[in-house]
């Protein structure tokens, strides 16, 4: 298995642009043979903590804002302070940067962990996916899918 | 203590927006408000003229957390409706289902949202770099209450396997049994955390609480019994609404709760429900509650912490004679005839009493919805707790004062989301 130890997990829900992370989820799993990479999808970012255990790799799929237009993408390693943790006030919503920085602190995160992000449209809901992130979703993956052969490999440099 | 006034924007660690605001006055507390300022979100009028069937899946989208609760409600509420009496199989699965949630809610609120007050820390992620092997322990627990709700509810985030009459899909044998050494792990970690937050130092700050929970004869009450009352009462569930009364307050879009006649505030939650029913816990639990050397009913807001505990205990001891002894039922669920007719239901939510009455058409309708969630009950409980403890903490600053009223709101896991929503302190001292 060449890509043991490495696990993909999408983040998102059905609705809207948030569909991407589970979107590129499916994609990659045409591209690979079955837990090779392991891929996942997950509402909640907490439950990457179920899954880090002995795990070398960790790619993170997501829905994000703050890059120029709706379909623009990017790969963060983490630590990097774009991700730079919020405000985590609740108990139902422990957001990706939480997990990740609790994850450290427990010692369990994983030695090598990326963020792909998708800068999702302006929507309401009930939308499907903008046809910008649409648009964009196969190069995502190819970019994914190029990152875990290390031909380009995911860098801080962007 | 003249002249402050005390305002926390926006409370953490708890879920949901709101604040809490405090007047001192030049002898006394002139004002505290537990200010809950998000918008109503109307799931009651949203329910109306909608197939009955739709009312589990819908009302689990109250919480994130706590789904199953508002599932299990409405389900025996429209049970009540229809008519309906499901076998003692289902029964039992569905309490094996609130096990699940019982765990993973009470196990982060536990670790990751009460430990950190306990232990100076300002948050669980503070904490965990201190403490890891009790924070992944935590995790731990919780992870293993999820897994059951995949199980049995088809995924651990607002499940989708509860029907009214029983469920969807009956769990296979195997898929329970696949659970059984997790869940030995599990009650072995919940009596390790029991000695431990029983080990925290508590303030003395002791409450004359009336303590509401739903009692039993036969079991710890989680969907069925009277409703009970540490002043000796037993009252029917149909009578919940001539005995406790919602109302509105200025400064909240979540209703207060009172008792109607008396109109003082009441508790409900861990340390109510073990309070009343400490006879009914699981052996180990019942064990250690006396171990931890609490005099129960505690009636000591901080010690809830505790109550929890034991409660996380009982619920893996339960769920595992549950999955040990597991059979197949026949059938998933009972089948029904639409009615005209009005059924009511409380259940013991994680965080407390969860009442739901709804009235039904001929065609399967619904023609009325009424939701009390446990926090917009414990909420007026809350303010007058805060009246007490704001003078034993004034002699501090302005932050500590609010730091340490925050750590008692945080004591009755309040779900605002659910109540409506809440978090803010505001202390104002002329």
């Amino acid at each position: 298995m060449k890509f043991r130890q490495t696990l993909v997990v999408g983040l998102g829900s059905p609705h809207g642009d948030d569909q991407a992370g589970w979107l590129a989820t499916d994609a990659l799993a045409q591209r690979f043979p079955p837990n090779d990479p392991v891929l996942r999808k997950a509402n909640s970012a907490s439950e990457l903590l179920d899954w880090i255990d002995g795990v070398g790799r960790l790619i993170i799929v997501d829905a994000c804002l703050g890059l120029n237009r709706p379909g623009e993408f990017r790969c963060w390693r983490w630590p990097h302070r774009a991700m730079a943790i919020g405000k985590w006030a609740g108990s139902h919503d422990m957001p990706l940067a939480a997990v990740l920085d609790l994850a450290h602190r427990l010692g369990r995160l994983p030695p090598r962990v990326e963020v792909w992000g998708i800068q999702s449209g302006e929507q309401q809901l009930g939308d499907d996916l903008s046809a910008a992130v649409r648009d964009a979703l196969p190069y995502l993956v190819d970019a994914i899918v190029e990152s875990l052969h290390e031909v380009t490999p995911c860098t801080n440099d962007h | 203590m003249s002249g402050r006034r005390i305002k926390v924007q926006a409370l953490t660690r708890v879920e949901g927006e709101g604040g809490l605001y405090i007047k001192l006055g030049p002898q006394d507390v002139e004002e505290v408000c537990l200010e809950i300022y998000e918008p109503p979100r109307l799931f009651e009028a949203l329910l109306r003229g909608r197939p009955l069937e739709d009312v589990p899946d819908i009302t689990a989208r109250i919480c994130g957390i706590c789904p199953v609760a508002y599932q299990m409600s409405s389900v025996h509420a429209l049970e009540s409706a229809l008519g309906v009496t499901v076998p003692p199989a289902i029964r039992q699965l569905r309490r094996l289902l609130y096990c699940g949630e019982w765990i993973e809610s009470h196990t982060l609120h536990m670790y990751l949202l009460n430990a950190p007050d306990f232990l100076g820390f300002e948050s669980g992620l503070a904490m965990a770099e201190r403490y890891p092997d009790e924070v992944n322990r935590g995790l731990r627990m919780k992870k293993h209450g999820n897994q059951l709700l995949e199980v049995m509810g088809g995924r651990a985030i607002h499940p989708i396997n509860v029907a009214v009459g029983g469920f969807f899909r009956l769990p296979r044998a195997e898929d329970l049994q696949r659970l059984v050494p997790d869940f030995e792990w599990g009650l072995q970690a919940a009596v390790e955390t029991a000695r431990w937050v029983a080990g925290f130092e508590f303030p003395d700050f002791c409450r004359d609480y009336q303590l509401v929970s739903l009692a039993h004869p036969e079991e710890y009450p989680m969907n069925e019994g009277c409703i009970a009352t540490s002043d000796g009462e037993s009252l029917a569930v149909g009578s919940f609404e001539n005995e406790f009364e919602e109302r509105q307050v200025p400064h909240s879009t979540a209703l207060h709760a009172v008792r109607r006649h008396a109109q003082t505030p009441y508790l409900v939650g861990p340390l109510a429900r073990v309070g009343l029913n400490v006879d009914q816990l699981s052996p180990t639990a019942r064990r250690l509650a006396v171990e931890v050397g609490i005099a129960w009913p505690s009636r000591n807001p901080f010690q809830s912490i505790v109550a929890r505990a034991l409660e996380v205990v009982h619920a893996f001891e339960e769920a595992l004679t549950i999955l040990r002894d597991y059979q197949r039922p026949a059938h998933a669920r009972v089948a029904y005839d639409y009615r005209d007719g009005r059924g009511c239901a409380a259940t013991e939510a994680p965080r407390g009493l969860l009442y739901h009455r709804y009235d039904v058409t001929a065609d399967g309708k619904i023609r009325l919805a009424k939701i009390v969630p446990p926090t917009s009950q414990n909420q007026a409980q809350i303010e007058t707790d805060l009246r007490g403890w704001v003078p034993v903490a004034l002699q501090d600053d302005d932050d500590a004062v609010a730091r340490s009223c925050e750590n008692l709101v945080r004591c009755y896991d309040p779900c605002i989301s659910c109540s409506t929503h809440f978090l803010r302190v505001q202390i104002e001292r002329p």
